[in-house]
């Protein structure tokens, strides 16, 4: 493939993986509307509830403009003379993208992370080197992430109902395939910078195949990110690495942001406590998709406008394979009995729907911000309130108990006193 | 854009669209009796969910190569043979669930049987049943003059119409096949021919008729009798809404009648173009005598 193709292939693929999320997140407007904020149905990353948000209708169109938009980007690609105007298209999209993205933190997952750092780098103009190096450096995380029971010890796969596709459920397996993986994302990256072709080659192969087998678990949104990323970014890795390097001004921003997540990075880890409960400095790396199979409780007792209330959430492990697994939402009014919440109610002034915490995926149920937003956000006269969760079907632990009438806001870089970190 | 390898590579994109949006869904696997989601055409016994999604994976692998590889130009034939592959599977599913073959199913049908022997012409006129099966189906017979000759305002005009429709269908993946398709298909200059036009206009009119069952209000009514009481389930569908009641009650959730699941509202939700069938609802009674052996199930439909 010529460097012309690879480099218009690389924008097709940026622009056909915006095309898909804008696609995703169609079905859930929302979480970007004011209207889903007002129903407390979505969850404003930390800091940013100021962030204007549109009506709902208004919010379908913004996201069919933006389709649109990666569409007419994946078409220009597809000629040399308009190569040039894929690029800038990436722009507003890259903006659009960012933009709902933060209105959202239930929708933040690494993959989208990692598309963003690679369209960016794209926009950039970046060389192959820095493209090569930021595929490094996502790997990278990926393991460092696993360095915990959840992966090492197998836990993860082993807590999964019917182990995995085509492995089967034999806790040997998964614990020699929980490992290998880990070892792939250190070793494979290492190993393109080795002298030799071979090597370097069979380090690729692996990632083929493992991103290969990864969909037939999580579907295609995650390989779609990454193998044609292998494709276009590695394969066939001729030469090392470092033999692509060339000194140009034009890559000197794509090197600065490089650093800026590199070093961003380490904040889960540099935090104390197990990020796996806490959530601190969770979302600031870009590797990691996984970091452990949980079952989750929420229990909060609180008066409101003089009314009594008990509000329950319990997160089941998944029934069947990783995902399968429901959150049920009981609210009890008055000292009536507990009734399955199913669609909104007002709680004193506030809105409250059950889809906030139904539709948080694996890592946001477990999240202590996705709660202590909905304490503050109804601002009860007195609480009692507390959240426990259990990793890999193990024991159940505290993550906060709060008392009181005022709730303490979640900062993601740390430090939270009423976040249990023992 | 209008040579037959770059419809190819629109239907590509189009199936792979139809297999990503299955990977989760119910109704098509053995979880299905236990969710209460199955409306099987065929009697067709289920595979495991696993099993299921790796059919679904793969298919929309394949589905995205003969995309990837029309786009690239290359002259094989093997992007034939895969989409005779995804056609059947495809076929298999929907006899597993008919509510899949809806309207974005039959439109890929139509264009990929078309697309294995691709002429132009055709397609081109072919091309006008995507907004015309929408809610505004007659109004595309507004740009029935792109059939004569390409103009591009006009173009431009169908494109922000089928937009628009897709915004009331909440349809995004028939909107991004209609876009591509007419981008495949009209971006460039053709010398046209008067001819299209009256085919052209005799589809617009055809589809638009006969597509209008898929939007229009309706309330359809089921009653049966459960150990002598007498049940009724409402389905109301306003404006691409459906709004279901159970027993005089809004279902928000699943319906119970004593401890038993006796629906779930997602079998009449998800589909909601699919609501006018009586196919749907022969299958839910047949399934309630079946589980519960209730008793003179009817069916009553009408405009709300």
């Amino acid at each position: 493939m010529s460097p012309e193709s690879r480099s218009r292939a690389l924008l097709a693929w940026a622009h056909f993986y915006f095309l898909l999320s804008f696609r995703w997140w169609y079905a859930t407007p929302h979480s970007f509307s004011a209207e889903g904020l007002e129903e407390l149905n979505s969850l404003p990353v930390w800091g940013l509830t100021w962030l204007p948000r549109l009506p709902g209708p208004v919010v379908q169109l913004v996201l069919q403009a933006l389709a649109f938009t990666a569409l007419a980007g994946l078409f220009f690609s597809c000629s040399e003379s308009s190569k040039e105007r894929a690029r800038l298209l990436l722009w507003p999209v890259i903006g659009g993208k960012l933009y709902l993205y933060v209105l959202d933190l239930r929708l933040f997952s690494t993959y989208h992370h990692m598309h963003f750092l690679m369209a960016i780098l794209l926009a950039l103009g970046a060389s192959r080197f820095w493209l090569q190096l930021a595929m490094a450096q996502i790997y990278f995380f990926s393991g460092l992430g696993k360095l915990n029971e959840s992966w090492l010890h197998g836990e993860y796969f082993q807590s999964v109902p019917d182990g995995l596709p085509l492995l089967g459920s034999s806790p040997g397996v998964l614990l020699v395939a929980s490992c290998s993986v880990v070892v792939l994302e250190f070793l494979g990256p290492v190993c393109w910078f080795a002298p030799w072709k071979g090597v370097r080659r069979f380090s690729v192969l692996a990632f083929f195949a493992f991103h290969f087998y990864s969909g037939f678990i999580v579907g295609f949104r995650y390989p779609l990110l990454m193998l044609p990323l292998c494709y276009l970014v590695l394969w066939p890795l001729d030469r090392p690495v470092q033999a692509n390097f060339q000194r140009r001004r034009r890559d000197i921003p794509g090197a600065f942001l490089l650093g800026f997540t590199f070093l961003i990075g380490w904040t889960p880890y540099l935090v104390s406590g197990d990020e796996r409960l806490t959530a601190e400095g969770r979302y600031f790396s870009i590797g990691n998709m996984f970091d452990a199979n949980r079952e989750v409780r929420f229990r909060a007792e609180f008066w409101k406008d003089g009314v009594p209330y008990l509000l329950e959430v319990h997160r089941s492990y998944p029934r069947h394979g990783f995902y399968d697994a429901t959150t049920e939402v009981l609210l009890s009014r008055n000292g009536k009995p507990r009734e399955h919440l199913l669609e909104p109610v007002p709680i004193g002034g506030v809105r409250v729907s059950p889809a906030y915490f139904t539709e948080a995926h694996l890592r946001t149920i477990g999240d202590p911000y996705l709660y202590s937003y909905f304490l503050r956000r109804l601002q009860p006269d007195q609480l009692k309130a507390e959240m426990k969760s259990a990793l890999n079907r193990g024991q159940e632990v505290d993550v906060f108990v709060l008392e009181g009438s005022k709730v303490p806001a979640f900062n993601p870089w740390g430090g939270n006193r009423w976040v249990l970190h023992e | 854009m209008n040579e037959p390898r770059n419809i190819r590579t629109v239907l590509g994109l189009g199936h792979f669209l139809f297999f990503s949006s299955l990977f989760f869904a119910g109704g098509i696997h053995s979880r299905t009796e236990e969710t209460f989601l199955g409306a099987p055409l065929i009697a067709w016994p289920y595979f495991s969910q696993s099993f299921i999604q790796g059919l679904l994976y793969l298919s929309g692998l394949a589905a995205l190569a003969v995309s990837l590889e029309e786009w690239r130009g290359k002259e094989s034939r093997w992007p034939i043979f895969g989409l005779f592959v995804v056609l059947f599977v495809e076929l298999y599913l929907v006899t597993l669930d008919f509510r899949l073959a809806g309207r974005f199913w039959w439109l890929l049908f139509f264009f990929t049987l078309l697309g294995f022997k691709p002429r132009d012409g055709v397609l081109r006129v072919l091309s006008f049943a995507v907004p015309a099966s929408g809610f505004w189906g007659v109004g595309s017979l507004l740009f029935l003059p792109l059939l004569i000759r390409h103009n591009r305002p006009l173009f431009g005009g169908l494109m922000l119409f089928v937009g628009f429709q897709g915004l009331h269908d909440s349809e995004l993946d028939t909107t991004i096949f209609a876009w591509t398709l007419l981008a495949a298909l009209f971006s460039r200059e053709y010398e046209g021919a008067i001819r299209p036009i009256l085919p052209g206009t005799a589809l617009v009119c055809a589809v638009a008729l006969g597509s209008w069952p898929l939007w229009k209000p309706l309330t359809s009514t089921i009653s049966f009798e459960y150990q002598s009481v007498e049940h009724q389930l409402e389905v109301r569908r306003v404006d691409n809404e459906v709004e279901i009641r159970a027993d005089g009650k809004e279902l928000v959730g699943p319906w119970y009648i004593d401890d038993q699941l006796f629906a779930n509202p997602y079998y009449f939700e998800l589909h909601p173009q699919r609501l006018g069938s009586i196919k749907l609802y022969e299958i839910y009674g047949e399934e309630l005598q079946r589980r519960f052996g209730v008793t003179e199930v009817r069916y009553r439909q009408g405009e709300p």
